[in-house]
Formats: structure tokens, sequence, C-alpha cells
């Protein structure tokens, strides 16, 4: 179909409205999970987890818990009508545990109670007889033949039951040309577990609405996707379900899981009452993955000119105890291992490993944040041996429009990486980089990265939008999440620059799977682009008919609605030779970092950040902004200072504090975002999505100023401290 | 004086007395949040570690899950849903129009915290004076221009009056 | 809907130290300050707060209030603020480590709540005002009986070690005044973070007074530092010899004793120069 309007004057598209939810959210009236009064009668859960992440449960004593007033029932494990099993991509997790305990998320028991004090001191005084076992918590040891088998009960897929997904990439001889390459560059790194530690922990009701479906209020990425699970595990139909979502107070991929959405639903069903369940902080650590570690083992090898010839890289990535969407970042990984470069010879390896640790999860980035860091670090270093610019190195590497990632990866058009490599650089060039002062020695680093929009791989990727337009404006139901990152605001503009009107007029409904159609998760950067096509589907064809009916006066009292699915286009799985249309679009970002170090105790401050994106159009200017701010500080918290740190498979920084989440004061005070916006074909005005590619490069640009600055580089995140100055004492 | 398990206090909050007897394990964030339905103080960690609990007493800021009700006999609290305090409606403007908030849980916190950091304060001090509030989303840039502009319009009409 | 975890718990306001004398006696019975450990210690359910069942609210008591010089000396009461420290001009001038600590400390909420006997008896490895205290070599005046003693602060935190309830009242803290002082700090993290290691340092005629916090189970003062420093020895291996670093996970031991070192360096530069 074609676009009639003159549409290089867009009046809603390309504005900094302000974010319609606002104003709420300022006066302290948008409701938040924890914030839902109790309905009459409502019951208070509270769970019982073991103080260990491996055991084997011999019995459990409720009597204690039932003894105290108040206390109305212990569910256990039998009380799951359904299937006791869920999981994104395979069911491999109870709603409650029977038998054993895999890990720090497992939960044995939910005590419920006529107050929140009762269940939880009845929790306390649950007595689980329990024999701890040896956790496996070394993801280098979980294939060895005497490894404790995490699901015994699983069908294998790899090279031993523990495994959860294996991979190769194969093309050319990389073996080979590394043997002739003029310089190659080796190394080992590794990241650790990292927490999302978003502000509003885990809470939410459940109860019977007006027509006896079970409704959660709750706050989740992708509700259709809890709602699926959880109907398999009490064993309800899916249209006895529902999701009235409350403001999501952050996700970064951490509610793209299950946490307490099947245990409150379960309650409810067993007792026909309210429930009402709220996390502390510490639960919620505990409750939900966490990022995924990764070891890398990295050879890049290159010409005279610094031409990229081959590179081997060997993965490895900890799963913990349950398979989440393990196989999937794997998956993301491996296909972007190599970065936005073309490079002939190329084998990747990669295994994603059960162990009693953590599970991990979706976080901002998917994998591609550690591959990368891994990548560029690579390539800076690499330039440092062939004494070429590591821009120059980039540019002559970068992968041509139409042509095949590294990984085999079939590429659209890709001139917007050069693009914001370009205006980085130059913006660069007019900030001076302080020098040094007392013990502090300044540098300046640069990196590059690509990031996929949209799941990919396969996966079906679709959303619905539904638009009822009436004389007094638009209503947009469309079940997309927003979780902070603007994307009611964004579909309305989409919304009111199709329809033609102002975006005061239009109201954008997410919340309730009822009413709002499905739309995906809120996850890989994709609701501007997958949500966006529907919505602007939708008001497309709802123009139309108001057209043809004589304009908006002439609309009948009820107004005329549509509805359209948008569906992605297809994508291949990961295939051997990685060839393909694996990806429907990529977004890029140029990252140049300034850093100050202090040689005498390894602390690093950043100075300022360059972020240059390519982001297709870019819908809403200041929200825009925005997010990038977000996730350049969530990159140098990622590059420096967060860690959660694990002992015997469980969580023991179970603080903000302890995980090192950056403050007003360590975050970098300059950052700079410029917008690089060559359209994207496939996206709704041109627009593409950005959520992830935001932090993704700014690790490595971090690690690369640390070097400039002090000499070293640090191959392991976070470059605490005590890493760099570890690495400081070894030149 | 004997040791009690409930208290009885007479407590301000904002600009309303309000009387109440509860136990005495109460701290403030549980009687704005549950005695009083006061949900805009928000719960993010119960250990003082966010700052989005954060309230004023008596004028000034408070980790409010740190505060035991039975502390606030006689005393006042503000929080984000007092309609009177200026500079608290001030802020609130800025927030929104300066994107100053995504998710936006920290934000009645953030709001309380910086509303009584002196109006001419810099970006450094702003920064030092909310460093006990986190947050995920912003990075806390947009937070700090939207804190300075609210100042900056208050020096502006204390200046003009 | 309640949302705080604290178990159920009396309270009780005394009015003056006779009342308060009575009330910490009771069984079960714990002074509250500021409350921004015990409120957490409590919540945790850590296993030194696990005996409170009544909380003794001593901030009305006003002989633990104010800050005077008396003679060479300054009297602080044990509820004077981290805040009220940082900012109180006769600590600022007469002992600026103390100062200097206080205002390092946790972020302005938390410093408006914490008071320093609070700080001197907060059972963690790392108290930033108790270490600028050892350095001083403070004097605490403790509630014993009807009674009022003075202890050196060394005594008092060493009889502490192992045994909680906080059931001694420390009435005020007395610091000398006119010493030069620094102190440093270092976090895992740049701002609003407990301490990993740090220093306080005094210079007074004999030499200097080093204090560490974060190195042991609890801050204490190192004579054996401060006579290597004295005799111009490395105290690279002192220190290695004096810390029991906490092996926490989070930092290695060695990289604690290396900061440790250069935190020291750095006080010492700056007390001298004062």
């Amino acid at each position: 179909m074609t676009q009639k309007r003159n549409l290089t004057r867009l009046r809603a598209v390309g504005r900094s409205i302000p974010r319609v939810d606002g104003d709420a959210k300022v006066r302290g009236i948008a409701r938040y999970p924890q914030d839902r009064p109790c309905a009459p009668g409502c019951l208070h859960a509270a769970t019982v987890r073991l103080p260990v992440a491996r055991a084997r449960i011999d019995g459990i004593d409720v009597a204690g818990a039932l003894a105290i007033p108040g206390v109305v029932r212990v569910l256990r494990a039998a009380d799951v009508r359904g299937t006791n099993r869920f999981g994104l991509l395979e069911p491999d997790q109870p709603v409650l545990v029977e038998g054993s305990v895999r890990g720090a998320s497992d939960v044995v028991a939910l005590v419920l109670a006529e107050t929140e004090r009762a269940a939880r001191e009845a929790a306390r005084r649950v007595v689980l007889a329990y024999t701890p076992e040896s956790p496996l918590v070394d993801p280098e040891q979980a294939c060895e033949p005497d490894a404790p088998v995490i699901h015994p009960e699983r069908t294998p897929v790899g090279r031993h039951t523990n495994v959860v997904a294996e991979r190769a990439i194969r093309r050319g001889d990389a073996a080979r040309a590394l043997g002739r390459a003029a310089v190659v560059v080796e190394g080992e790194y590794r990241t650790g577990w990292v927490e999302h530690a978003f502000l509003a922990p885990e809470a939410g009701v459940a109860e019977r609405d007006e027509h006896g479906r079970l409704t959660l209020y709750v706050a989740t990425q992708w509700p259709e996707q809890d709602l699926r699970q959880a109907a398999r595990a009490i064993g309800e139909p899916v249209e006895g379900l529902r999701i009235v979502q409350q403001a999501i107070g952050g996700a970064f991929g951490g509610r793209e899981d299950v946490s307490l959405q099947i245990l409150l639903l379960l309650a409810a069903q067993a007792t026909g009452r309210p429930v009402r369940m709220v996390w502390d902080r510490r639960e919620s650590i505990r409750g939900h993955g966490k990022r995924h570690p990764f070891r890398i083992r990295h050879r890049l090898g290159a010409d005279a000119e610094g031409r990229f010839t081959a590179a081997t890289l060997d993965i490895l990535t900890d799963a913990g105890c349950y398979a989440s969407t393990s196989a999937a970042v794997l998956d993301n990984a491996m296909a972007q291992a190599c970065g936005p470069y073309a490079i002939a010879n190329v084998a990747v390896t990669g295994r994603s490993v059960y162990t009693n640790n953590p599970y991990t999860c979706a976080f901002r980035g998917f994998g591609v944040n550690q591959v990368t860091f891994a990548m560029e670090q690579q390539v800076n270093k690499l330039a440092a041996a062939l004494s070429i610019d590591p821009a120059a190195v980039r540019a002559r590497n970068f992968v041509p429009s139409g042509g095949k990632l590294a990984t085999g990866l079939e590429m659209g058009a890709t001139r917007g990486l050069a693009k914001t490599l370009t205006v980085a650089r130059t913006r660069a060039r007019r900030r001076v980089l302080p020098g040094a002062t007392g013990e502090w020695r300044t540098g300046r680093g640069l990196a590059c990265a690509l990031k996929n929009v949209g799941f990919g791989f396969g996966f079906d990727e679709h959303s619905t939008a539904e638009v009822t337009v009436t004389r007094a404006g638009a209503i947009v139901r469309i079940g997309a999440a927003e979780v902070g990152q603007g994307v009611e605001t964004i579909l309305g503009q989409i919304a009111a620059e199709t329809l033609g009107i102002a975006p005061r007029r239009v109201r954008v409904e997410w919340s309730d799977t009822a009413t709002a159609p499905e739309a995906g998760s809120a996850s890989a950067s994709h609701q501007t682009f997958v949500g966006g096509n529907a919505v602007r589907g939708a008001c497309e064809l709802a123009r139309r008919k108001v057209e043809a009916i004589g304009g908006f006066a002439a609309l009948p009292a009820g107004g005329i609605s549509t509805l359209h699915t948008y569906h992605a286009p297809r994508t291949r799985p990961l295939a051997a030779r990685g060839s393909g249309r694996h990806v429907f679009a990529y977004t890029w970002s140029t990252c140049i970092a300034d850093v100050a170090v202090d040689m005498t105790t390894g602390r690093v401050r950043v100075l300022r950040v360059i972020n240059a994106l390519d982001a297709g159009r870019v819908i809403n200017p200041k929200l825009f902004e925005a997010q990038v701010e977000g996730g350049v500080v969530m990159g140098q918290g990622y590059a420096l200072q967060e860690r959660c740190v694990v002992r015997d498979g469980l969580p023991i920084t179970t603080g903000f504090e302890a995980c090192g989440v950056p403050t007003s004061m360590d975050a970098v005070t300059r950052i700079e975002t410029i917008a690089v916006e060559l359209r994207e074909p496939g996206g709704p005005f041109g627009a593409r999505g950005i959520g992830e590619i935001t932090m993704i490069p700014v690790v490595p640009a971090i690690t690369a100023a640390i070097h400039a600055a002090a000499g070293v580089w640090v191959d392991a995140l976070p470059a605490s401290p005590d890493r760099v100055l570890a690495a400081l004492e070894s030149r | 004086m004997k040791p009690s398990a409930t208290v009885r206090i007479t407590v301000t909050v904002n600009g309303r007395v309000v009387d109440r007897v509860v136990p005495a394990a109460t701290t403030l964030v549980d009687l704005l949040r549950s005695h009083l339905g006061l949900t805009g103080t928000k719960f993010g960690c119960g250990v003082g570690d966010c700052g989005s609990c954060t309230v004023l007493v008596d004028d000034e800021p408070a980790l409010s899950c740190l505060v035991l009700a039975a502390e606030l006999d006689g005393r006042s609290v503000t929080t984000i849903e007092d309609e009177q305090d200026e500079r608290i409606r001030r802020l609130q403007q800025a927030f929104v129009a300066t994107a100053g908030l995504q998710c936006g849980f920290c934000t009645p916190g953030m709001i309380l915290a910086a509303s009584r950091l002196p109006p001419d304060a810099d970006d450094a001090a702003i920064r030092a004076g909310l460093v006990g509030n986190l947050c995920r989303c912003t990075g806390y840039s947009k937070i700090v221009t939207a804190v300075r502009r609210a100042g900056r319009r208050r020096v502006n009409r204390d200046t003009k009056t | 809907m309640t949302t705080s975890d604290l178990p159920e718990l009396a309270y009780a306001c005394p009015r003056d130290l006779g009342e308060a004398a009575m009330a910490i006696a009771r069984p079960g019975a714990c002074i509250y300050a500021g409350g921004t450990d015990l409120l957490v210690a409590l919540t945790e359910r850590r296993p030194w707060a696990r005996f409170v069942r009544e909380i003794v609210d001593v901030k009305r008591l006003d002989a633990a209030t104010g800050v005077q010089q008396i003679g060479e000396r300054l009297r602080i009461g044990a509820l004077v603020t981290a805040e009220e420290l940082a900012s109180n001009t006769l600590v600022r001038r007469e002992a600026p480590v103390l100062a200097e600590a206080a205002a390092a400390t946790a972020a302005p909420t938390l410093r408006r709540r914490a008071t320093i006997g609070g700080n001197v008896t907060t059972p963690h490895p790392a108290g930033d005002v108790a270490t600028a205290l050892l350095a001083l070599e403070a004097t605490v005046e403790v509630m014993d009986g009807s009674a009022v003693r003075d202890v050196p602060i060394a005594a008092f935190i060493a009889a502490q070690a192992g045994t909680w309830p906080r059931q001694q009242l420390i009435v005020a803290v007395s610091v000398p005044t006119g010493r030069r002082g620094a102190f440093e700090k270092a976090g895992s993290r740049s701002s609003f973070s407990r301490s990993v290691a740090a220093v306080g340092v005094v210079m007074a005629e004999g030499g200097a007074t080093v204090a560490l916090g974060g190195m042991r189970e609890r801050p204490f003062v190192s004579t054996a530092v401060a006579a290597a420093i004295a005799e111009g020895r490395p105290i690279g291996a002192v220190l290695a010899a004096e810390c029991r670093p906490p092996a926490d996970g989070f930092v290695s031991p060695a990289y604690r004793l290396r900061l440790a070192g250069v935190l020291i360096a750095r006080a010492l530069a700056r007390a001298g120069r004062r």
C-alpha cells in the first residue's frame, strides 16, 4: 500500500512530547503491584526456601507453621493441579519443588495466612528436613563424567545431560587462516553474574474477577506467556486467566521469566480467596534470574593492514539451575560473536550448561554484551599490535550493506554503522581529554556494536493492535508492557501520526489481557518495531475507513474499530553455517569513553561518554536520549562495579550496595547522545529499537580507555579497582 | 515508664492531623502505606539502600523504612501526595518536562529528597544530595537537570519578588 | 498491607538516664538511636539482633546531645549525628579526622540519623566514625548502673567483640582538641558504600596514631604500623601481619591490604599538611 500523505512533515513522530504516564508517576498515584489495596478476605503468601542451593528434601513439617494464629494453609508440590513445570523455552522449573532443590530460586512451600506478618512468621516456622548435596558451581566441570546431573529427567541434547544448548558455526578454514595471519591476538574473557536491580521488588495479587477469571495484578514483560505457563501448571484453561498489569518498576529482562505469578494463581485457585504477596529486596534477588556469566576464549587474526582474516571462539556460559532462555541467549551471542565485521574464516563453538548456580536469563543485551566486550577488546588489542588507529581498523572491516557477518548472518543496509563511527569521532575531536593529575591518568577508548532488534532465529514474532476511532480521538489497545522505556507514549505518537490527529487525543491501553491484544514481550528492543507496526497498520486501516465515511465528524457515535496483526519478517534458526537471515533488523552504535584511572588504587572514573546510535527514525527524541543515558550508566556499572557474588550456588550480594548499582555520584556526568537516523525500511516511520544497544559498546569503550590511560588490558568484568590494580602490578 | 507493644501517635501528615494506635514494630513506611493508604511512598528494599521510601519528617528528608512510627508523635510528615508543597510541585513539573523519570518507581523518593536541597545547588551538589536515592532507568542525567531547573525557577521567582 | 518485616517488638522511650538504665537492664532490651543498623539487623534477622524484644529509644536523653569544648577536649553527645559531626564548626576545627569520617559515610538521609554512639557499637568490620575515634584515642562515657565511667574506646570496642547485646548506654564521646588528622576510605563503589578499607590518622607529639577499619572484625589501632611509619620502614609487611582482612568474596585480602597502604599514605600526607 502506498502512502498518499506527505510524510516529510511529521507532526507527532519526532516530537519530544512528555511521556503520558509521567503525571501519575510524579504524583505518586501510578499503582505498582505493591500498591494495590487488599480485597476483603485477602490472604497473604510467603515462600519457604532452603538455605542451600542443592539438597534432597527428606521431609517437611508444617505443624509449627499451622499453629500460628491466622495461618490458613501451606501449599506444597502436591497441590499443583496441572503439570508442576514451567519455563520459557523448556518447562524444567517447578512451581513448588518436590524431591530436590536445584538452586536459589526454588520454592518448597507457600504459606497462606490472614496477615503478612503471620505468613512470614509461619514460613520461618516450617521445618525442613533436607540432605545438602555438593552443588555444581563451576560450569567448566558441568560436562565431566562425574558431574552432578542437574536435571536427570531431561533428554540430553549435547555431550552431557547438563548441556542446555550446544552450537557451532564454521565458515572457511579458521585454523589455517590463523596460521597464516600476520598477527594473531589471543585472549580469555570472563564476565560474571549481574543483578537486574530494578527498583520495584516483585509483588502481586491474584483474585477472581467478576467473570470468574483468575486475575493477576502484577508487573511483567510478557503477560500472555506468563498465562500460558500458568495455565499448564495449575490446570486451568488459559481463557480462564487474566493479567491486569500494574505500573512496572523497571524490568531490563528480569521480569521476562515467571517469578511469583504462578504461585499467586495457584494460591487463589486453591483457596478461592484473593492472595497477595510482596517480596523484599533479598527475596527479589533470590527469586529471579541473573545475567549470564560468559567465558570466551578468543583468537583473532589479521593481515598486516589490519583486515581480519580469521576468528576462533570458544564460548561457555552458565545457564544455572533452569534453562530459561539460555539457549536463545547462546544463539544470540554466537550469531553476533564476531561483531559487525566481515571475516571469511570463522569457527565459533558455544555451550550453555546447567549448574546449581542461580538461573540466568534475559538481561538487556541478551548475550551480545558479553561477546561484544570480548570482540571489541580483541579488535582494540589488534589495532594496538599493528599500530593502526582503532577506528580505522574497524572501518576497514565493517560488514558492507547486503553482506554477511563473520558468522554468516545476512545483513541488510549497514551504512549506519560507519556513520555512527564517523559522527562519534567527529564529536570526540571537539572534546579535549583532560590531562593527568596526581595519581590519575586519563585515556580515551572506542568500541562499536550491533544488536539484533527482535528475537529472530525463527521465532514467530507478531503483535496485534486494535484501534477504536471516535470523534473525540482514538483508543489503541495493544498489550505492550510499559516498563519505563516509554513504549506507551511512543505507540501513541505512531497512532497519532498515522491517524493525522494530535497525540493528546490518543490513549493507549496496554495493561489488560482481557482487552489488549497480545503484543509479544517487552524485550529484544522490539516493541517500537513490532508493536509500532501493529499500531500503524491498525491505524492505517482506521484512517482509510474514516476517509471513506467522510471524516471524523461523520463517524457514528460508537466510532469504528480496526484490528491489525503485524508479523515480523520470517527469520531462520541458527545453523552450523550460520547462513541466512536470522534477524530481521539491527541497530548499531559507536561509543567513545573518556576515563581517569587512579594508578595507586585501580579506581576508574568515567569522565565522558559519547554514544552515537543508528536508531532509525527517533520517535521521541527526549525519551530516546533518556533511554541512552540510562543504558550508558548501566553499561558503566557492568564495566566497572556491578557483580552478583554467588557462593555455593546462592547469591550473597543481597542488596543494591552489595551488587554495586551505580549512584548519582558514581554515574558519568557527561553523556552525549547522537542519533544517526537512517531509516529502517520495515520499521514504523523508519524506526528501529534501541533499548539494549545503549549499553553494549559502553563496556569495551571503557576498558579500552583504561588501557589508554593505564597501559593495561582488563579482560574480566567488572574491571573493578582490585582487578585494575592487579593488572597494573603484573605489568 | 513501661515498654508497650503498641504506641499512640498524633502526627501531621501532609497537613492533616492523624491520630493512630499502631504496633510498636511499625515503621513510618508501613504507617503511610498500610495504615493511611498513602501508597505514593514506595518500598524498594526496606533497609535504607535505595531511597525509594524517602519522605520529609519535620521538613527534612528521611528514609521512612528506617524510622519507627513511634518516633513521630507530635511531628509532621510530608509525602509525595502533599499537594500544597510548592517545591514538590515545581519538581514534579520539572521531572515531567525534562523526562527525568522512566519507570517512575524511584521518582517520589527522589522528588522528596530533592525538595530540600538548596535551590541554587549546582549539579555536583545535587548529585551529592541525591546519592542515597538510586535510579536504575535514567542514569541520573535528566534527574539532575530537572532538579536544577526546578531550583532555578524558584530562585528566579524569589529574586523577582 | 504491611511491608516492613520487623519482628514483634515493644517500645520504650525513657526521659532521663535513670529511666534509660532501668530500661536497658530488661531482658531483650536494645538501645535504639538512629536505627540505621538496628532496624536493618532486625529486618534481616541477623544473629546478633535475635535477642531483641524491646526497643529502647534513647533520643530524648538530653544528656547525650550537644558538642561542647571542655578544656582541651570536645565532649560529643552520643546522639550527635554524622551530619552534625560533619558540619559542626568545633568538630571540623578541633578534630578534622572525625568530621571527615562523618562526612564520608553513607548518604545524607542516613547521616542525619546515624549517631556517633551507634557507630561505636555497630558490629561491623568497618565503621567510619569509629575508626576516626580510635585514631583520636577517644574515651567513651558509658553508663554503668547509675554511674558513668570513662572507657578508652579501644578497650570498649574490644570488650564488645563477639558479644552483643547493645546494653551499655553510651552517653558521650570525648576527644582531644587540636589534633591534626585525616580520614580516608574506599568502598566497593565510589560513593554511598560501606568501607572496604578505612584509615584514620592523627598526629600527636609522639608520632602518628593509625586506626584501620575493614581490616579486622572491628576497627582497631595499629601501633605496629605507627611504629613502622615513625621509623621510616615500609608498612606493607607490617600491615599484612596486623590485619585479618575479611574474605567476603568481593575484594581479595591482598587488594584490601594494598588499598589500606595507599589510604594510610594519603591520610598521613594530608594530616601532616594541616
